[in-house]
């Protein structure tokens, strides 16, 4: 397109990454929130911080079942695990689901607070929440992403030599472009492999040539040939269901340690029961639920089933990859931090955009394109961090007993989201504006633990003394969040001095365009 | 062991920086001979080997190597930004890693 | 297409490329992914899958393809006569086994 193949990379890689940057971070972000979702919503539902481990209670969770919904298609119980200590069960009744929450060991019933927690991420980030057309925005997204990672390297013109390299005391334009070269290449691993295996996870979606060649255009069929799970169809004679704990004991003989995670039920009381017990995917990379599948009525083993397959053992562990459902703390931590890294790529890549064509055009004029493009930066950028935190914010101060209290967090997070857009069209500074909603976002977050004491009994100095580490991780994560955050809002303030380079080379700057 | 892990990781990648001229001349302020720089560059990627050794042996063959490549990025980064502000502190953490971890395995 | 050290681009241009990449690189890859998986010798679901990860790595291909190549007459044949080519090898095949 231009006249080389670098030059036509890096038009690609700047419009490209201009017009799905904003998008890119929302979902890169959201992801990175997403690492810990299971963490947040524990937080965000203080009613079930006394809650002790324990062996589950799973004949009492069978009976809860039986009086909620003796007459319902399919039953559910998740079992409790290190991220998540609560007892849940669900039923399936008259095409609409329902859950309950049950404390592990008494199967007593716990009402926490109504809250998305941190599905409200973890929607966000997979669909914008807009169901079906926000997984096809998104996959688009990640499609400019891969190509912007491909592009970004061949127009990285000393990617090795440069690998270490940052001038904070350079020029605005250098420091900028070597800050989005560090976070992208020392991650780079990571970054191309989030964004692959991110598209496999939805590939009927986005590439259906599989299912419609052998499938006939059939998810669900796909879906089931995939997973081979027993089905049969109820046969509506009455036929009382075998103990349930009793399966799940047995379910264990057939597999190499673990614990489980789901029991389903299909078709409970009925002659035809089928009763699944899945095993939790913690401990290996491949995603994969080794399942057993027993006969409700008699007990007899339908179905004992592992992934085994070549190429479904390799789609399993990018599912793996991915999901990060294994039980691996210091790896999970990596992938948060790796999560910012990506984040910061792309909004220092925004940032490089504006600052690169002031230096060159107009370094104090007001050209309108210019601006738009600064004002939808801030407004992603900042404005989403200021509604992280009003989020949180908000699931401490709206009262609990609220009709669609989860709702109106949500409307709490976008109202605040929507008042930083716009904060961006009343100043004409833009360094002012950024100041202001990065202080503003600092302040939320530093005093979020303070109004954690405030509101809560589950505080920093309770859960630090009793070693409840999920709790007060996310309190020191706030903390630190607040400073660096702070921080960066002083110094967008002072006048950067412009020193000569240290390294003493001049370098081809990349993106002439 | 974790820690061994991470001091390796640092230490290594450190060592692979200051392998490089533009890096040398930044953190001790003078050139340094080829070979020398050969040198510190082969005990980078050695600390590298080993950091994926120790990784593979505490969390086994499917998740010793994601750990890793974790590791690299995030040791790279803080080294990466501690060095134009603050290159001898960098060294000397490289350093004081590859003392101290050992030690931590030991007691 | 062209000489000179700083092109101007013609949005038209511009647009043009940017649908060759979206439609003639998507058709490309679909046409391609099927091709692959009715030709490995695999089981079905493990086949679909297979072909289904190389896609990814096509689209990608042919979305740089697209903005790389040359001229636009080349950025258009070079999605989708291979696309062609791969549809009239899968058709066939893809009736065979009823999709």
């Amino acid at each position: 397109m231009k006249d080389s193949f670098k030059q036509s990379m890096d038009w690609l890689h700047t419009w490209g990454g201009l017009l799905f940057g904003w998008l890119l971070f929302v979902i890169f972000f959201t992801g990175t929130l997403t690492v810990f979702d299971k963490e947040i919503t524990y937080w965000m539902q203080p009613e079930l911080h006394h809650l002790t481990p324990g062996l589950p209670d799973i004949e009492s969770a069978a009976q809860e079942l039986a009086r909620a919904a003796p007459h319902a298609e399919r039953w559910w119980v998740e079992l409790p695990h290190a991220r998540e200590p609560v007892l849940k069960i669900y039923w399936e009744q008259a095409g609409a689901t329902e859950t309950r929450l049950l404390e592990p060991v008494s199967a007593a019933r716990v009402q926490p607070r109504a809250t998305q927690g941190g599905d409200f991420f973890y929607r966000f980030h997979y669909q914008l929440h807009l169901d079906r057309p926000g997984i096809w925005i998104v996959g688009a997204a990640a499609m400019v992403m891969l190509v912007a990672l491909v592009s970004g390297v061949v127009i990285h013109r000393r990617i090795f030599t440069d690998f270490f390299t940052f001038r904070p005391t350079a020029s605005s334009h250098r420091a900028w472009l070597d800050i989005h070269n560090i976070t992208g290449v020392l991650a780079l691993p990571f970054h191309l492999m989030i964004t692959f295996t991110g598209l496999m996870i939805f590939w009927p979606i986005y590439m259906p040539a599989g299912v419609d060649v052998f499938y006939k255009g059939n998810e669900a069929s796909a879906y089931a040939q995939l997973e081979q799970k027993f089905e049969r169809l109820p046969a509506n004679v009455p036929a009382p269901l075998m103990p349930l704990v009793d399966l799940e004991r047995r379910a264990h003989s057939y597999w190499r340690g673990g614990t489980t995670q789901w029991i389903e039920v299909k078709h409970p009381g009925d002659r035809e029961a089928l009763v699944e017990i899945t095993r939790l995917p913690d401990d290996k990379l491949a995603l994969v639920s080794d399942r057993v599948t027993f006969d409700g009525a008699t007990g007899e083993v339908l179905q004992v089933w592992k992934g085994e397959r070549p190429a479904f053992l390799t789609y399993s562990v990018m599912m793996g990859l991915h999901y990060l459902w294994f039980d691996k703390s210091i790896i999970r931590w990596l992938y948060f931090l790796m999560g910012l890294s990506a984040t910061a790529m792309i909004a220092t890549g925004l940032r490089l955009w504006t600052v690169k064509r002031r230096e060159r055009h107009s370094p104090d004029g007001f050209l309108f394109g210019y601006r738009l493009v600064e004002s939808l930066t801030v407004a992603v950028v900042a404005g989403l961090l200021v509604a992280v935190a009003v989020y949180f914010w908000a699931n401490r101060l709206l009262p609990i007993e609220l009709a669609n209290r989860a709702l109106w967090e949500m409307i709490c997070f976008f109202l605040a989201w929507g008042g930083c857009a716009l904060h961006t069209m009343l100043l004409k500074n833009m360094a002012s504006i950024w100041r202001q909603q990065l202080s503003g976002s600092a302040a939320l977050f530093l005093l979020l633990p303070v109004l954690n004491m405030v509101t809560t009994h589950t505080h920093l100095i309770t859960t630090l003394q009793k070693g409840m580490w999920i709790l007060a991780s996310f309190d020191l994560v706030c903390f630190a969040a607040g400073i660096l955050l702070g921080w960066t809002a002083w110094r967008i303030g002072r006048p950067v001095e412009v020193k000569a380079e240290p390294l003493g080379e001049a370098t081809f700057e990349a993106g002439q365009t | 062991m974790h820690w061994m892990e991470t001091a390796l990781c640092y230490s290594g990648l450190f060592a692979l920086c200051a392998g490089m001229p533009k890096h040398y001349k930044q953190i001790w302020g003078r050139s340094s001979s080829k070979r020398h720089q050969l040198l510190i560059r082969t005990l980078g990627w050695s600390a590298l080997f080993l950091a994926f050794a120790v990784s593979v042996l505490v969390n086994g063959w499917s998740f010793g190597p994601v750990e890793w490549v974790g590791m690299l990025a995030m040791t790279g980064l803080a080294l990466t930004i501690l060095l134009p502000y603050t290159p001898r502190l960098a060294a000397w953490l490289a350093l004081a890693a590859l003392v101290i971890a050992p030690l931590w395995l030991l007691l | 297409m062209g000489k000179g050290t700083q092109k101007q681009l013609a949005p038209g241009h511009v647009a043009t490329r940017v649908v060759a990449a979206a439609c003639g690189g998507y058709a490309l890859t679909y046409a391609a992914t099927a091709c692959l998986m009715l030709l490995l010798p695999l089981p079905v679901s493990e086949a679909a899958l297979t072909a289904t990860m190389f896609s990814f790595l096509i689209y990608t291909g042919a979305i740089i393809w697209a903005f790389a190549a040359p001229s636009l007459k080349k950025s258009w044949l070079g999605l989708l006569v291979p696309a062609m080519i791969c549809a009239a090898v899968a058709l066939p095949l893809a009736r065979a086994v009823g999709g």
